[in-house]
């Protein structure tokens, strides 16, 4: 037989040897025979006959595999000679299968079969694990609510905009452009629709919030100069353009103070985007910002 | 007599006394007399009753949340600062409590840190089990765990046993088990917390393992006889306890232990 071919079969059969030693260090350590000693010594008999060179590496894997069948051997008549019984974790797993009628995996049904089954070996009580929920820890002293100082706004806009005070006409940033702009959209809403429009729906930006404070800032202005009004109506406050020195209709005279405070923060401004449906904004965007 | 100043008669004279009562020894017997008051005051019946019905209620609480006890916490918690020193007196009220009104005992843990709550109630043959679902199978994985570990000898079992053993019961460390969830954190977690298992970690090769003890819970709880009795049971084959000798031996050493504990209770 050419060489390379012998040497082929030579690696078959030292891997068959190989597997047969690794099956049998699984079944050791599971403690768990798949076969019988006999049988594998009979199957490693049957592979070395394939051998034609006794001195191959053949040779040798044999000699390992007959080494280890001997030692398992061994300790199988020293289990049987001796009394006790020898534990193995997977036997016991086994067993502990078979006795809540399982096959392999324990199903949720089969683990609560063995918890009724060792309800009583353990300690606790039955009857705590009935309470709905735990008692409280008494005693436990109140955790203290510290106390923290307001956090310093870095924004100077946000300063600007602080709810508590009406800020003066002539404000660095508010340039006449923009507040002609705002004007301008105003009178173009009111002549659209031919009356007042809601202070909501016209400075709120349903996307921005710094463009709505912007425009609520505007919009103060413009009801400081006297170029809009606004007040109340139906409970919501409405904004109208005043066309110069005319008295506002159904209000005071003029030279009064229209002035209305309220507090925006982002909440509030999500809530009264989302319940007035404020899909669009009816201030165009100033130029340069889109 | 204050401390230190010789005795003096009504004359002025040192009066003559024998060794034992000279002025060093007075002030001994009297540190003496002092500490054995301190340890002999106890709080009135009143104050003893009221500060063991807090103790109670912590104890329930926190075991209903599965919490160790900790004597510590019991000090600092239940009871009020200026009766920090009565901790002994009050804790012995309070387990007459637990014992007379719902049938548990406080046990202290062999490190005289831990208390455990354990059921004196009497086993009554298959009554059914007042444990909801979840745990009645949390009690299952882990007995089969505390039979593993305790058929497994006095060293305990490596990570991997068990978790090849685990296995085999469909429950697999880093899988989410339909009832378990995580499984790990169940197990190298929960039942620590709760003392039933203790973990020791060992560095093999360079490797740190995890190595699994008995905790002291299971220790005080887990009858370890009737824990082999039930392996016996699973295990088959009219298959005997005193068969595992090593087991069995170690089994009864440790209901021996128990009953000893039982018997110092009953006679303070």
């Amino acid at each position: 037989m050419p060489s390379e071919e012998r040497r082929h079969k030579e690696r078959l059969l030292v891997r068959s040897y190989r597997d047969q030693l690794t099956a049998l260090e699984a079944a050791q350590q599971d403690g768990l025979a798949d076969r019988s000693l006999q049988q594998r010594l009979e199957e490693a008999e049957t592979l070395y006959k394939k051998c034609e060179l006794p001195e191959s590496t053949v040779a040798e894997v044999d000699g390992q595999l007959v080494a280890q069948l001997s030692s398992e051997l061994s300790r199988s008549v020293r289990n049987a000679s001796a009394g006790p019984i020898t534990f193995q974790p997977a036997d016991f797993a086994a067993r502990l299968s078979a006795a809540v009628n399982q096959e392999d995996s324990l199903t949720p049904n089969a683990w609560a079969g063995l918890g009724r089954l060792t309800a009583n070996l353990l300690g606790p009580c039955p009857g705590l694990q009935l309470l709905n929920g735990t008692l409280g820890v008494p005693n436990a002293p109140p955790a203290e609510r510290k106390q923290r100082a307001p956090r310093a706004r870095p924004n100077a806009l946000s300063a600007a905009v602080a709810p508590d005070k009406v800020v003066e006409v002539a404000e660095p940033g508010a340039t006449p452009q923009q507040i002609n702009r705002l004007e301008s959209t105003l009178k173009a809403l009111y002549r659209r629709l031919g009356k007042p429009i809601s202070f909501f729906e016209f400075a709120y930006h349903p996307t921005d919030f710094g463009v709505t404070v912007e425009n609520i800032f505007h919009a103060s202005i413009l009801v400081k100069m006297k170029k809009a009004r606004l007040y109340h109506k139906h409970g919501l406050p409405v904004l109208e353009p005043v066309s110069g020195g005319a008295a506002p209709a159904g209000g005071d005279a003029a030279g009064d103070k229209h002035q209305m405070l309220f507090r925006i923060d982002h909440e509030s401004w999500r809530r009264i985007v989302k319940e007035f449906g404020i899909k669009k904004a009816l201030i165009p965007p100033a130029e340069g910002r889109q | 007599m204050p401390r230190g100043r010789p005795r003096q008669s009504q004359n002025g004279t040192r009066a003559t006394q024998d060794d034992d009562d000279g002025p060093l020894s007075q002030s001994l017997s009297q540190s003496q007399s002092q500490t054995q008051r301190r340890s002999q005051r106890r709080l009135s019946p009143v104050e003893e009753e009221r500060l063991a019905a807090r103790v109670v209620r912590y104890v329930l609480a926190a075991h209903g949340r599965g919490e160790p006890l900790r004597r510590e916490k019991v000090r600092r918690l239940a009871l009020e600062p200026q009766h920090g020193g009565y901790v002994n007196q009050v804790l012995q009220a309070a387990d007459v409590k637990l014992r007379d009104v719902f049938g548990m005992s406080l046990e202290v843990l062999p490190n005289k840190r831990d208390l455990l709550l354990v059921n004196q109630l009497p086993v009554v043959e298959n009554a059914p089990p007042l444990l909801a679902e979840s745990e009645l199978q949390k009690h299952g994985l882990l007995v089969a765990i505390l039979a593993l570990i305790f058929m497994s000898g006095d060293a305990g079992v490596d990570e991997d046993t068990l978790w090849r053993f685990l296995s085999k019961l469909g429950v697999h460390k880093d899988h989410k088990h339909e009832c378990f969830g995580n499984v790990r954190k169940l197990v190298t977690e929960e039942f620590c917390r709760a003392g039933y298992l203790r973990k020791e970690e060992e560095v093999v090769k360079g490797v740190t393992v995890l190595r699994f003890f008995w905790g002291d819970a299971a220790s005080v709880g887990v009858d370890a006889v009737d824990l082999l009795k039930f392996v016996c049971t699973i295990w088959g084959d009219e298959v005997e306890p005193e068969q595992w000798q090593e087991q069995y031996e170690r089994a009864l050493q440790l209901q021996e232990a128990r009953e000893q504990r039982e018997q110092a209770r009953q006679q303070q």
